[in-house]
């Protein structure tokens, strides 16, 4: 048992160590500095966040609605929403390409509107999208669907609309799920590879996010695809430590009514 | 104060709950064993679930009938939920005001919580919270009040007390209340009139 406890921690953590013994930090710091980096760093903060703000405005109310309501099809619907969650990547962006390429199920409404979206940053924006919004909406629904029903229908009947109940009662009390849905939904879409080379292609400066720029830094400079790596690496444990931080704050009894029920739900 | 008349039937798992009631500005108790419908009887009077026939009004005005269906925020109820459901990110200032910021400060004083006003919930004992409760259901000026229970969450020491308050409270206000209990001695010293509930039915 210790055995294999040992050689699971050792597989894991091995390459990540690895990683940072060829990028000693000063290296790694001077690397960053690579035109083509920053270049690469640029489009994926500005495509991550476009799409994670999108997801967030669009994906806060729906996975309310999810939680709460009581509908036919309601598990099928939560199934179909989890599917990009097991697609392989490539999968996906063969998927976005048969929807919105030019000779895609949408292909001549978006001509006709002038718009041609493969292989453009918004081609990389709705990538992200499509392999980050099941992260952020299923563990949304978990969050929201972890407070208390009974308050909600309290704040209801002291004068307060749908609307209300949610931004003063629903919202904070999911806050710290929410959090962690989003950091884990933001990283998916950090991290996006498949999806993003197969419908939007790696242009250096316009859809070579982070992740392409390790592959074809790969190719041209092992070094600089190192050290994106590890900034990867870095972005990955702030991630988690957030998560954490986020889980144990909506687990104090302040703000959950209900630790039981989120701990085994998130 | 305007009477409050019920008549309306909604289906249960295994059966009916159909119910006529008729309060004045008294207290009347529905007392019932658990599962009975005491707690859809007082849900559907606050517009928490939907009966499938008949009607609810206060006074002239309709809550409820075939073609009428106020949400919850448009009925003048005070509800107070058995375990009390405070909201557990607010201070017990900020539960009671928000209803009706109106008055806060004197209903924290006439309910000897003023102390408290900045405490969160977590940190409250069972009478207390169940004054929060109270407050709370009493600051948006309901025209009628549900109790669920009122006396079930707190323990026998703290329970004779309440009973006590509470009994003084129902007389001073003298809105139509609808209390509900499966214990029939509390009904006994808290109401006016006591109807018993099986199975859906007024007995």
């Amino acid at each position: 048992m210790a055995v294999s406890a040992g050689l699971a921690v050792a597989f894991l953590t091995l390459p990540i160590v690895a990683l940072f013994v060829r990028v000693p930090p000063g290296t790694l710091l001077s690397q960053l500095g690579d035109p083509a980096v920053r270049e690469a760093l640029l489009v994926s903060v500005k495509t991550t966040l476009i799409a994670h703000a999108i997801v967030l405005v669009v994906g806060t109310p729906a996975a309310y609605l999810l939680a709460t309501r009581r509908f036919r099809g309601r598990e099928a619907l939560l199934t179909a929403l989890e599917l990009p969650l097991v697609l392989p990547p490539a999968v996906a962006g063969l998927a976005l390409l048969a929807a919105f390429g030019r000779r895609g199920l949408l292909g001549d409404e978006l001509h006709a509107l002038g718009l041609s979206i493969p292989f453009t940053q918004l081609a990389v924006v709705l990538a992200v999208i499509f392999v980050s919004s099941p992260f952020y909406l299923r563990w949304g629904v978990a969050a929201f669907a972890a407070v208390d029903p009974q308050l909600l229908d309290a704040s209801r009947t002291l004068g307060a609309g749908p609307a209300r109940t949610f931004r003063r009662v629903a919202l904070p009390l999911a806050g710290g799920g929410l959090g962690a849905a989003s950091s884990l939904a933001w990283a998916r879409g950090l991290g996006e590879f498949g999806a993003t080379i197969m419908f939007a292609g790696s242009f250096p400066g316009e859809t070579r996010t982070l992740p392409l720029a390790v592959y074809a830094e790969f190719d041209r400079d092992f070094e600089v695809a190192l050290s994106i790596g590890a900034l990867l690496v870095v972005a990955s444990l702030a991630v988690l430590a957030t998560v954490r931080l986020l889980l144990a704050w909506n687990r104090s009894p302040s703000t959950s009514p209900f630790p039981s029920a989120r701990s085994t739900s998130a | 104060m305007e009477p409050l008349s019920v008549d309306i039937t909604l289906p249960l798992r295994s059966f009916d709950l159909r119910v006529a009631l008729h309060v004045e500005s008294e207290t009347l108790a529905v007392v019932g064993p658990s599962g009975a419908g005491k707690t859809t009887l007082l849900r559907a009077i606050a517009g928490l679930v939907r009966p499938s026939e008949g009607w609810i009004r206060l006074g002239e005005k309709v809550w409820f009938d075939g073609s009428v269906d106020l949400p919850p925020e448009q009925r003048s109820v005070g509800l107070v939920f058995q375990d009390h459901a405070l909201f557990p990110h607010m201070s017990v200032e900020q539960n009671v005001g928000y209803g009706g910021r109106n008055g806060v400060p004197e209903l924290l004083a006439s309910f000897g919580i003023a102390h408290l006003a900045g405490v969160r919930p977590d940190k409250l004992s069972g009478g207390e919270r169940q004054r929060v409760a109270l407050a709370r259901a009493l600051a948006r000026r309901p025209h009628v009040l549900l109790l669920d229970e009122p006396l079930a969450a707190l323990d026998s020491a703290t329970k004779g007390l309440v009973r006590g308050e509470l009994a003084e409270l129902l007389g001073e206000i003298r809105l139509p209340t609808l209390l509900v209990t499966h214990d029939r001695e509390d009904a006994d010293l808290l109401a006016d009139r006591t109807v018993a509930l099986e199975e859906g039915h007024l007995i």
